[in-house]
């Protein structure tokens, strides 16, 4: 590799300072001292967030965010996985069609997406329900993971589960010890953007949750409405926290930084 | 149309057929193969012989016909069940498991004990000369190392049939010319019955007991290589395997043995290998493999060569263990080739000489005109 000349270097200086800034402030204000935010803050104090950490209206929406995270992840990766290995390995009249139907989602304002959602669950008569919200977020989510899905399948040599097949292994057994395995750089690059994307979505969840399902981000929304206290600062950091611990953990154990930002 | 080593064939394809769409990929194929025998299945690329494979495989369903081993058709048995090794022209390891894991996967689905499964995969690697790289991942390996672990593990559940898809086709020329030596005596020393797709007729002719060659879906002529080599059936088989200088003309007479053609252009007629199935004054094609034409120096008193024609050499091309010449004759360009063997006085012929060739009559083949152009 060769040293980035020096107006590049000061180009990747000004970006990362430009995408960080805003976070730095957030988390700086968190530790404030003062009643109101402030930049720099005012003395350091943990009071912003034994406050937010004590406070029901912040943390059941964590724990809401966390678990449709987790559920709308799982949920589109049952359903775009045997899409991806559809696609890819049966020659399927339209395949080309399903695939930009599939990924569709992607090109609409997902608040259109949600009011369309709102009168759709509404009519089939699951409401405002965790379920609706687990539904509306998978549809956002959907199109991530079936694209790395589709991107990592897609390169894998066909003959490699012809060989489990041809050594023995029923469909079932092939699919699990061999091509899952080979897929699983997609599978997890799909389930982080998956994850994170419902972690932190607001219009459908504005509109599809009530107030046992409010989600984080829509706490914090409504709290900014009426308040303009560090509390806001403080959850927003532990949210932060929470996406950065995630990274981490993934990266440790499957070495997500090779996933990203290798596999196609 | 072919001579049978062994009484009850081991695997019988019967009348196999595979379309795709409009595109008839396998079209009626019989094939016996006895046990033990090494047979090549030796075709240019869409011939069908890849698709032949992978139906024995299970991985591709016939339209038509039947598959039999000892007697049995096997094509209600799914792949998995079929009992089957083989060695994709890729390899197709499983990059996520290590030699060791790789050799024992087919033996961990017969669910065999833990201790004789690794018993078995220490001999397999031993087999194929790999003893010692049981942690190693595919990709740490080189080709050739691959290569032998993809047949170690074909070869470990000591399966009914070895079907090779173009094994050696990724290797380099030296690697791949001691592979087709191991792989033949490996075999042999197994005896299992084995299939080998090649699109490469030295391959084929090397190592195969004997060689289907195919075109258009269709098993042209089934045989020992020399059988192939040295009596094709159709112009096809002779022109796709090894060289052909081919001749166009007549067929005059059939007589005692010897068949008289006349070329195009040319009064005087030339003896050819005798055929029954060409009535006379049939358009033929005769052929005659460059090596088998004899060359002399001009001037040679009377006719010291059979068929004798005068030649002028506008080319020449050396090759190491053989020299091509490229000759211009009252009967069109010919091929001829010679041995560099140590030429004891007999000069090499050079560009722009005059000299006479000729070939015995059981040299020049023939073939009816209309048989070419199928």
């Amino acid at each position: 590799m060769s040293r980035l000349g020096l107006g590049l270097s000061l180009y990747v200086g000004v970006l990362t300072i430009f995408l960080l800034a805003p976070v730095a402030v957030v988390i700086a204000s968190a530790f404030t001292g003062a009643e109101f935010v402030t930049f720099p803050p005012h003395g350091v104090s943990l009071k912003w967030f034994a406050k937010v950490l004590g406070d029901p209206q912040f943390v059941v929406p964590l724990w809401n965010s966390l678990r449709l995270g987790v559920l709308a992840t799982l949920l589109s990766a049952v359903l775009a996985i045997p899409a991806a290995i559809a696609m890819v390995r049966y020659r399927l009249p339209g395949a080309d069609l399903i695939q930009a139907f599939l990924l569709s989602p992607l090109s609409l304002p997902t608040i259109i997406l949600a009011v369309g959602l709102l009168f759709f669950v509404a009519r089939i008569g699951i409401g405002s329900s965790l379920l609706a919200l687990v539904v509306g977020h998978a549809v956002i989510t959907v199109p991530y993971v079936l694209r790395t899905v589709l991107g990592v399948y897609a390169g894998i040599n066909r003959e490699i589960e012809e060989a489990a097949m041809v050594l023995g292994a029923n469909p079932l057994r092939a699919f699990w010890l061999v091509t899952l395995p080979l897929i699983r750089p997609g599978i997890l690059a799909g389930a982080i953007f998956s994850f994170l994307l419902s972690f932190d979505e607001v219009p459908v969840a504005l509109l599809l949750s009530n107030t046992d399902t409010t989600t984080l981000p829509v706490s914090i929304l409504s709290y900014l409405v009426y308040n303009y206290d560090p509390a806001v600062a403080a959850i927003s950091t532990i949210q932060i926290a929470i996406v950065i611990a995630v990274l981490l953990v993934l990266e440790r154990v499957f070495g997500v930084k090779h996933l990203l930002f290798t596999s196609r | 149309m072919n001579e049978r080593p062994t009484s009850t064939p081991h695997l019988s394809l019967r009348g196999l057929r595979k379309s795709y769409g409009e595109h008839v990929a396998v079209d009626g194929v019989d094939l016996d193969i006895g046990a033990g025998e090494f047979v090549a299945l030796l075709g240019p690329s869409g011939c069908g012989k890849t698709t032949l494979l992978r139906s024995i495989a299970g991985l591709v369903s016939p339209g038509g016909g039947d598959i039999l081993i000892e007697g049995r058709s096997i094509l209600g048995v799914p792949v998995h069940r079929r009992d089957l090794g083989m060695v994709f022209q890729s390899y197709a390891l499983f990059p996520h498991m290590t030699v060791a894991e790789n050799v024992a996967f087919g033996l961990r689905m017969r669910r065999l004990p833990r201790r004789e499964a690794e018993t078995r995969v220490a001999r397999a690697l031993e087999l194929v000369r790999m003893s010692g790289l049981e942690g190693r991942y595919p990709h740490q390996l080189s080709g050739g190392q691959q290569q032998r672990v993809a047949l170690a593990r074909a070869l470990v559940t000591n399966p009914a049939v070895l079907l090779l898809d173009e094994p050696l086709a990724a290797l380099d020329a030296k690697l791949r010319e001691a592979m087709q030596v191991e792989l033949r005596q490996l075999q042999r020393r197994i005896g299992i019955t084995t299939i080998f797709v090649t699109h490469d007729q030295h391959e084929a002719l090397a190592m195969a007991d004997r060689v289907a060659v195919m075109r258009g879906g269709r098993v042209e002529q089934f045989g020992t290589p020399t059988s192939v080599y040295e009596n094709p059936e159709t112009p096809f088989v002779a022109e796709f395997i090894g060289q052909m200088n081919r001749l166009s003309g007549e067929l005059i007479a059939n007589e005692s043995g010897v068949a008289k053609v006349r070329l195009a252009g040319r009064a005087e007629p030339f003896d050819a290998r005798s055929t029954s199935q060409i009535p006379p004054g049939g358009a033929v094609i005769a052929m005659m493999r460059p090596e088998k034409l004899e060359l002399a120096p001009a001037r040679v008193n009377g006719h010291a060569l059979p068929n004798q024609i005068a030649a002028k050499v506008t080319e020449t091309l050396f090759s190491g263990e053989k020299i091509t010449f490229y000759l211009d004759t009252a009967l069109g360009p010919l091929i001829a080739t010679m041995q560099n063997r140590s030429t004891e006085g007999k000069a090499i012929p050079q560009v722009g000489q005059a000299i006479e060739i000729g070939w015995r009559a059981a040299d020049a083949l023939i073939f009816a005109a209309s048989q070419s152009d199928r």
